[in-house]
């Protein structure tokens, strides 16, 4: 994949999706862009005065604009393990009992994965793209869509430990009872083993050099502080800030020192209302 | 004569290999049991109200997973006698 991934994080109301849109504009004048907002309180369409879907809309001839539909997504995705459960329990539809299995389509908890999901179904789809720029849900959100894939390993490879300890167990019993090791396929072992290489993937890519993390901020002490505990709860897993980008920076207010050691941005208050794309443009341009 | 001896006795090896093998397979089937339902706790356990497995996890093993939900109900039967199963696998009188 030749793309390069910006993350925009931060907490609410501190310009993340329009700081996104700024960047996007700038960068689509010379490569190849693609923005996806995966906050469910879309503000893109606000900012672009256009309707945004799932699909991705031309804004440009270098710049594509999505609004990912998280909710959807989850629900997809639970009506793929519906599927399965149905293959698996076919006994169910000779009774004609699979719409039972609806409800689990309405189950609470997966938001992380539905970003996820959404997260790789744009790798996926964008991959020519040069730039793909994701503005990401508030904090809580963004911090568990961050830690899902090493979470989610530590469990994984504690399964699988447990699953490889019962199948050694097992090729005991059977050479002791037929004088040679033959024991059925772990099914669990090997779907265990599929969401281990997706997950590891998923961590690979999150971690590579090709992912640039982005924290905007504001001058105030709220967004300040909180913009700290999401510096230090990434590096707990593994994460680093690449960029600080301080937006609607006032020189005459207090100094953001708490971020020294990081690249800034900053990002003054824009004269003009930042909506439509013209607008982005002209002041992308007189700021980057 | 010599021979009926070495029949003899190597009838009772094998018997005595056999109950070994027996034992020894009763003791490491139930060990598979025991790990086969910490597997289940800890994949499952959000039904019993114990801490598990992040959500899609779960939902992707569940397919997968009758056997090791049916290990759960059954040890709801089971539970109030915990060290019965215990003695009858060792075998303890």
């Amino acid at each position: 994949m030749k793309s390069k991934i910006h993350f925009y994080i931060g907490k609410g109301g501190v310009g993340k999706s329009t700081i996104s849109s700024l960047y996007s504009v700038y960068l689509s004048d010379n490569h190849k862009v693609n923005l996806a907002s995966l906050d469910s309180a879309h503000n893109l369409s606000d900012i672009f005065n256009i309707s945004f879907s799932d699909r991705p809309k031309d804004i440009s001839s270098n710049l594509k604009v999505t609004e990912v539909n998280i909710e959807n997504k989850i629900k997809e995705y639970l009506g793929e393990i519906e599927n399965d459960l149905a293959i698996s329990n076919t006994n169910l539809a000779a009774f004609n009992l699979l719409d039972e299995l609806n409800i689990i389509k309405q189950s609470p908890g997966l938001e992380e994965y539905g970003l996820l999901k959404s997260f790789s179904d744009i790798i996926e789809n964008h991959a020519e793209a040069d730039h793909l720029i994701f503005d990401m849900p508030p904090t809580a959100l963004s911090m568990k869509f961050f830690s899902l894939p090493s979470r989610s390993l530590l469990w994984i490879e504690k399964l699988i430990d447990l699953r490889n300890r019962i199948k050694e167990k097992k090729e005991i019993v059977s050479t002791i009872k037929i004088g040679k090791s033959e024991i059925e396929q772990d099914k669990i072992l090997k779907k265990l083993l599929e969401l281990k290489k997706q997950f590891q993937t998923f961590n690979n890519l999150l971690k590579s050099e090709k992912v640039e993390i982005n924290l905007v901020v504001n001058q105030d002490s709220l967004s300040i502080n909180e913009g700290r505990k999401i510096i230090n709860e990434l590096e707990i897993i593994g994460f680093k800030v690449d960029k600080i980008i301080i937006n609607k920076f006032d020189e005459t207010q207090q100094k953001v020192s708490a971020f020294e050691i990081f690249d800034q941005v900053k990002i003054p208050i824009s004269k003009e209302k930042l909506i439509g794309y013209e607008n982005l443009k002209t002041f992308a341009i007189s700021i980057f | 004569m010599l021979s009926k001896i070495k029949d003899y006795i190597i009838g009772k090896i094998h018997l005595a290999d056999e109950i070994a093998r027996a034992k020894s397979v009763d003791i490491i089937e139930s060990e598979i049991t025991q790990l086969e339902y910490i597997f289940s706790v800890l994949t499952f356990g959000e039904f019993l109200g114990y801490p598990s497995v992040p959500s899609q996890i779960m939902f992707e093993l569940l397919s997968e997973s009758e056997d090791s939900i049916n290990l759960l109900l059954d040890r709801i039967n089971t539970q109030n006698e915990p060290l019965a199963e215990l003695i009858s696998t060792f075998r303890i009188d």
